[in-house]
């Protein structure tokens, strides 16, 4: 039986970007690591290594998802299930660190990350294909927002900022790309979207990367070129950047652009956990899928909300040298053993 | 099922509504901070916080501010004991503009702008002003109002004759070294506020000060300038009255044979004058460049103070040669500054 | 639907079962005659009028007063069966009439008292014959009905100004006649077990999906219900089953032109007798922002308005939570002027912002609502009540704000812009006040994403609700926002189970 609810290859498009971009923008790929121009170039790295990791996942994708309903590939589903929960668990933990460093604790530190949680639950139970027409919905909101952003600071950028490529110090250009390729857990969550897609997914998936990191290239050097020395000292440059727009009268926008963000986490999220119920119905049962994302959900708020107040959580969270293994691990090991045993299979 | 979820979710929503305290987030009972003033006495920072006074009826035109004071060892604690007294929670949000006090820039602003930058209520493009007189006296001054410092804020790029900044420029140029803080200035006379020149800083204190001359200059020379209007004495006597828009700067750095630094400055200048087009052109052109190199003479040379951007130039242009300097700010100042100056008059 | 819903359903159906198994036509008449008088129970609208024919044979005609013309009945029916010579007629005597004596247009024949009845109520006039068990119903009707003027609810200023009625039969023709195709088709269905409402599916052969068709029949069919007395009353069974959504994916219109436009484009429209709402569907989202007034005016003002439709909705919708979120957590977005009059109001007033819009609010919607119900004389009390009770009073004596009063005031300007959205507007403009008031601009935004991840689930009849803005289409977007010129428009045309990602484009491919 063929799978109902498709998505064109041009919503993957928009839903990847939307939900890998926002991570970067908004809770900053490039968090207190040193200089963001040093970023451009981790950019640029981490794009090769990108385009490297989503090969298998692209080669085994084309087989379908046989190979994780049966045997060895329930528990690899399994996997990739507790893979999908950490990845939700850092994103509300740099969302919820965000709100708390950017705007106080005016709002209850628990009501915003209970009401995403919920928000994203119900998403996901949405579908793929609703999260994916609302994705692309978002993303021209967010795509408005910045260019919006661009133009109200593009006469605060001033060149002498940008410090010159000799001044890159390894080890930022290092942790920057640890940071970017670590958070690309959309490049496994292609093996449980693919079966979902009509159209050139290879096309999409590649013009995403390219994408991606052309405009954190940019808004690298554009955020270094306005911020200057003071981004050093700041844990999320790319919202300090933003409360310097200013048009006319309305000065003091980022809270406003901040709740754009807010709606791509959103996406981000609700993408998640429908990833989560997938691995789940192929490791267990289709009724226990339904169960297993507020499950996730649940563990996921109370590990963001203790987060801020708890310095080995937040470590371990942030911690991106496990991230980065992780990811590798999610993108490279499992497909190639998924795809051996098929072939060993045939 | 799905009526559980949706009970459950009304009951979570429910039970986190707890933002909407009518009484902790009503705007009245916020202490709604327009302005802060900074001075240190003592080792001990005195704040004077000017405020929205929201008790009077609505009226007609301005604001009405009040004041409010507080002291402490940090300026933390200085502006918790403000909120004590008044005993409403501040709302800084809306703080347009901080006055760095006479004591303060002669002991070091970084810890004080330290604090600002880090507390997220703060916004990067408050505006930063000196004064060589106590804070508490130009905050208390008769024509004190926020949109008098915001004019104030607007003179640089209305007549030149000031230099402002906001937080974040300041604090940049603090923390990264390479280039002087400049903050505008302000004076007080019979009770009365108003701009006079700029301070610079030496580090974290203040360094010198700058005539509104030296102001233009300095904005002609970093290539910052959106319209200065000057006057002058001509040699066969009367005034030269003139405009400039349409400022562009370009420093090129050669490092062969030691650093030396051409600042292009290229302009569009209007003039009214008894003279020939010609002979007004050249008058404004040299008049320029005496003013540029002096500036440069007095702050650069006699002060110590980089204020044109030259050793970020440096930097940034040729890092090579930055990195084998052991201190490149003596090396800046030593360095040889030719001005060259490019005016267009139109009449 | 609960455990005692079932139970409650099963009995009515049963009920409804017994009711409609009437029995055939007698071939006595006065055995026809006394079950028909003792079904309608001596109701004194029921009238026999019996007849002697020409050969001595029973006759009579059975009509509901007032439904039938007087005149007609003389004219088609009485004068020329008591004129006809039976005598010389040897053949049955109900083929006989139907063909040779009635001069009417429309005869039907009967052969069970279900279908008598029916007819009988519905102005037809019922001819039955002594020896025959069936009978003529003759089309005669002749009761009173509302002529066909403006409709008071899609009110257009170019447009034509012919709005439906309520008689099914006159609907149809105002269709017919302004789509002269023979590809215009109207399907008869009759749904409510008690009202058995005659209802239409109106469409064009040539343009509409088999598939939709199908679909849409199959709901109808699954009606439960024993009235229709409102076109509302079967919104609810043509959305899809456990759609909890505040947007209907059914459009409802009144004017005849706009169903035209609508079922050109494949769309089905659904007729009900009794009602002069017409049903649309599919419908999606976009529809609900365009006017027939669109396509009669210029493009560039077509397309203004338009654009000044949807900014009214979000302006609807967001300002009230925005203004409380603002206020409450984020008060430095205003700008100084603004917020010192926002901060000296709320120091005046006794009540919080969200406690004052929430208010303003409620009292808001009973006068709306008020001045909805009450008598044309007492409507100006009602606005002079709320002017100066609302506007003047309650302001100068600092119960509430102003500027809280001009936001509400704002709102509900915009709101009125579209007033097809005007019930998901109003509650969803509640929501926000208590989104923003728990969880300031953070909660405004999950809940936009919630209500837009909804929207973007739903579907109407398999077609994207949110099309064409999501799943996009560019061909679609030259009648969305803006629109295009007719020499644009005209190009190619576009069928509504085309748009992208409808179940019928999937399956095609």
């Amino acid at each position: 039986m063929g799978i109902r609810n498709k998505i064109s290859a041009s919503q993957l498009f928009c839903l990847l970007l939307l939900s890998r971009g926002v991570l970067s923008v908004a809770c900053g790929a490039f968090s207190g690591s040193g200089d963001i121009g040093s970023a451009a170039l981790s950019a640029v790295i981490a794009l090769i290594i990108s385009i490297l990791l989503s090969i298998p996942v692209l080669y085994l994708s084309k087989s379908g998802t046989e190979p994780l309903q049966n045997g060895a590939g329930r528990v690899i589903s399994g996997i990739y299930a507790l893979y999908f929960f950490y990845s939700v668990c850092i994103t509300m933990t740099m969302f919820t660190v965000l709100r708390a460093e950017t705007t106080g604790l005016r709002i209850s530190i628990i009501a915003v990350p209970l009401i995403m949680t919920a928000a994203a639950l119900y998403g996901s139970y949405k579908g793929i294909e609703a999260i994916a027409r609302c994705g692309a919905l978002i993303l021209f909101a967010v795509v408005a927002a910045f260019v919006l952003l661009c133009l109200s600071l593009l006469s605060k950028s001033d060149i002498l900022n940008l410090p010159p490529v000799g001044s890159y110090k390894l080890s930022d250009i290092i942790t920057n790309t640890v940071i970017m390729v670590g958070e690309q857990s959309c490049i496994p969550a292609i093996i449980f979207i693919y079966t979902h897609v009509k159209g050139n997914v290879k096309k999409s998936v590649v013009l995403w990367l390219i994408v991606l990191f052309v405009c954190i290239f940019a808004l690298s050097l554009f955020i270094s070129s306005v911020l200057g020395d003071y981004a050093l000292t700041q844990f999320f440059p790319v919202y300090s950047w933003a409360r310097l727009s200013s048009f006319g009268v309305l000065q003091r926008l980022d809270s406003l652009f901040l709740a754009v963000w807010t709606a791509g986490v959103f996406v981000r999220l609700a993408l998640l956990f429908w990833v989560i119920s997938v691995c789940v119905r192929y490791a267990i049962s289709n009724t226990v899928s339904k169960l297993a994302p507020p499950v996730f959900g649940i563990f996921a708020l109370i590990i963001a909300v203790a987060a801020p107040f708890n310095s080995a959580i937040r470590e371990a969270m942030l911690n991106t040298g496990v991230l980065l293994f992780a990811t590798a691990f999610c993108c490279l090991i499992l497909p190639a053993v998924l795809i051996i045993k098929r072939r060993l299979g045939k | 099922m799905k009526r559980i979820l949706a009970v459950g979710l009304v009951i979570i929503f429910s039970l986190s509504a707890v933002g909407c305290s009518p009484i902790e987030n009503n705007l009245d009972k916020r202490l709604i901070i327009q302005g802060i003033g900074i001075d240190l006495e003592a080792d001990e920072y005195k704040i004077t916080v000017m405020y929205m006074d929201t008790a009077d009826p609505v009226g007609e035109g301005d604001v009405k501010s009040s004041f409010a004071e507080g002291s402490g060892l940090s300026v933390l604690d200085a502006l918790t004991d403000t909120a004590n007294k008044t005993g409403r929670e501040p709302l800084y949000g809306q703080c347009a503009f901080i006055v760095l006090g006479g004591g303060l820039i002669k002991n070091g602003i970084s810890e004080p702008l330290e604090f600002f930058t880090d507390y997220y209520e703060f916004h990067p493009n408050i505006n930063i002003f000196s004064s060589e007189s106590s804070a508490d006296k130009v905050m208390r001054a008769e024509n004190m109002s926020v949109r008098l410092m915001q004019d104030f804020a607007d003179t640089e790029a209305s007549t030149g004759k000031t230099i402002s900044s906001t937080l974040n420029e300041v604090y940049a140029a603090l923390s990264s070294g390479r280039t002087s803080a400049v903050t505008s200035l302000i004076d007080i006379k019979d009770k009365k506020i108003f701009v006079n020149g700029a301070a610079a800083f030496d580090g974290d204190k203040a360094g010198a000060i700058l005539s509104s001359e030296q102001c233009m200059a300095t904005l002609l020379l970093c290539g910052d300038a959106k319209s200065v209007w000057d006057i002058f004495q001509s040699d066969e006597g009367g005034n030269i009255n003139y405009s400039l828009s349409g400022c562009k700067s370009k420093i090129n750095v050669s490092t062969s044979g030691g650093i030396e630094f051409d600042i292009a400055v290229n302009t569009h200048a209007s003039a009214y004058g008894t003279e020939s087009s010609a002979r007004l052109e050249s008058k404004i052109k040299s008049r320029i460049k005496t003013l540029c190199e002096s500036t440069i003479e007095q702050l650069l040379k006699k002060k110590r103070l980089d204020v044109f951007n030259l050793e970020r130039t440096l930097y940034s242009k040729d890092y090579g040669y930055y990195k084998t300097l052991e201190n490149p700010k003596q090396a800046v100042v030593l360095s040889r500054v030719n001005v060259i100056t490019d005016i267009e008059l139109q009449r | 639907m609960g455990i005692l819903d079932f139970s409650f359903n099963k009995k009515q159906k049963k009920q409804s079962d017994e009711q409609h198994c009437e029995p055939l036509l007698y071939c006595e008449l006065e055995k026809n005659i006394s079950y028909m008088k003792s079904r309608f129970g001596g109701s004194a609208d029921f009238t026999v009028r019996r007849l002697l024919l020409s050969d001595s044979t029973d006759a009579a005609i059975i009509t509901m007063e007032g439904m039938s013309n007087k005149e007609s009945i003389a004219l088609s029916i009485t004068n020329p069966i008591m004129e006809f010579n039976f005598k010389k007629h040897s053949e049955n005597k109900i083929d006989l009439i139907e063909s040779r004596v009635l001069s009417a247009s429309e005869i039907v024949r009967v052969i069970d008292f279900s279908q008598a009845f029916t007819l009988v109520m519905s102005g037809f006039t019922l001819f039955l014959v002594d020896g025959c068990d069936i009978a003529l119903a003759i089309g005669v009707q002749g009761f009173s009905f509302r002529g066909i003027s403006e409709s008071e609810t899609d009110v257009v200023q170019r447009g034509s100004r012919e709005g439906f009625s309520e008689p099914l039969r006159i609907n149809m023709t105002l269709v017919r006649r302004r789509l002269k195709t023979p590809d215009l088709r109207f399907e008869s269905m009759q749904i409510g077990t008690d009202t058995k409402t005659d209802i239409a599916l109106c469409y064009l052969d040539s343009a509409v999906s088999k598939d939709i068709l199908d679909e849409l029949k199959r709901r109808l069919k699954a009606v439960p219900l024993k009235n229709i007395l409102a076109a509302g009353y079967l919104v609810p069974f043509l959305d899809r089953k456990g759609d909890l959504s505040l947007f209907s994916g059914v459009g409802v219109t009144e004017r005849p032109d706009t169903v035209c436009g609508k079922i050109s484009e494949g769309r089905i429209a659904v007729l009900i007798d009794g009602t002069p709402s017409v049903l649309i569907v599919p419908y999606l989202f976009v529809e609900n922002f365009q006017t027939i007034d669109d396509y009669s005016n210029r493009a560039y003002f077509a397309s203004l308005t338009r654009i000044l439709k949807y900014i009214a909705f979000f302006v609807a919708v967001f300002t009230p939570g925005m203004y409380v979120a603002v206020a409450c957590y984020n008060p430095e977005l205003f700008p100084q002027g603004i917020l010192n009059k926002v901060a000296s109001s709320v120091a005046q007033t006794p009540f919080s912002v969200f406690t004052e819009i929430l208010l303003i609010h409620f009292i808001y919607e009973i006068m709306r609502e008020a001045g909805l119900r009450l008598p044309r004389p007492l409507g100006h009390a009602v606005s002079i009540v709320g002017a100066l009770v609302l506007g003047e009073t309650a302001v100068s004596s600092g119960l509430i704000g102003a500027p809280t009063l001009m936001v509400v005031a704002i709102t509900a300007i915009s709101s009125y812009v579209i007033p097809d959205l005007y019930p998901a507007v109003a509650v969803l403009r509640i929501s926000f006040i208590v989104a923003g008031g728990v969880a300031g601009l953070f909660g405004i935004t999950l809940l936009f994403c919630a209500v837009l991840i909804n929207m973007c689930a739903k579907k109407s009849f398999g077609v994207p609700y949110m099309s064409p803005l999501s799943p996009f289409s560019f061909f679609g977007m030259r009648d969305t926002i803006i629109r295009a010129g007719w020499r644009v428009l005209a190009k190619r045309q576009s069928l509504i189970q085309n748009q992208k990602g409808s179940e019928a484009e999937s399956e095609e491919e």
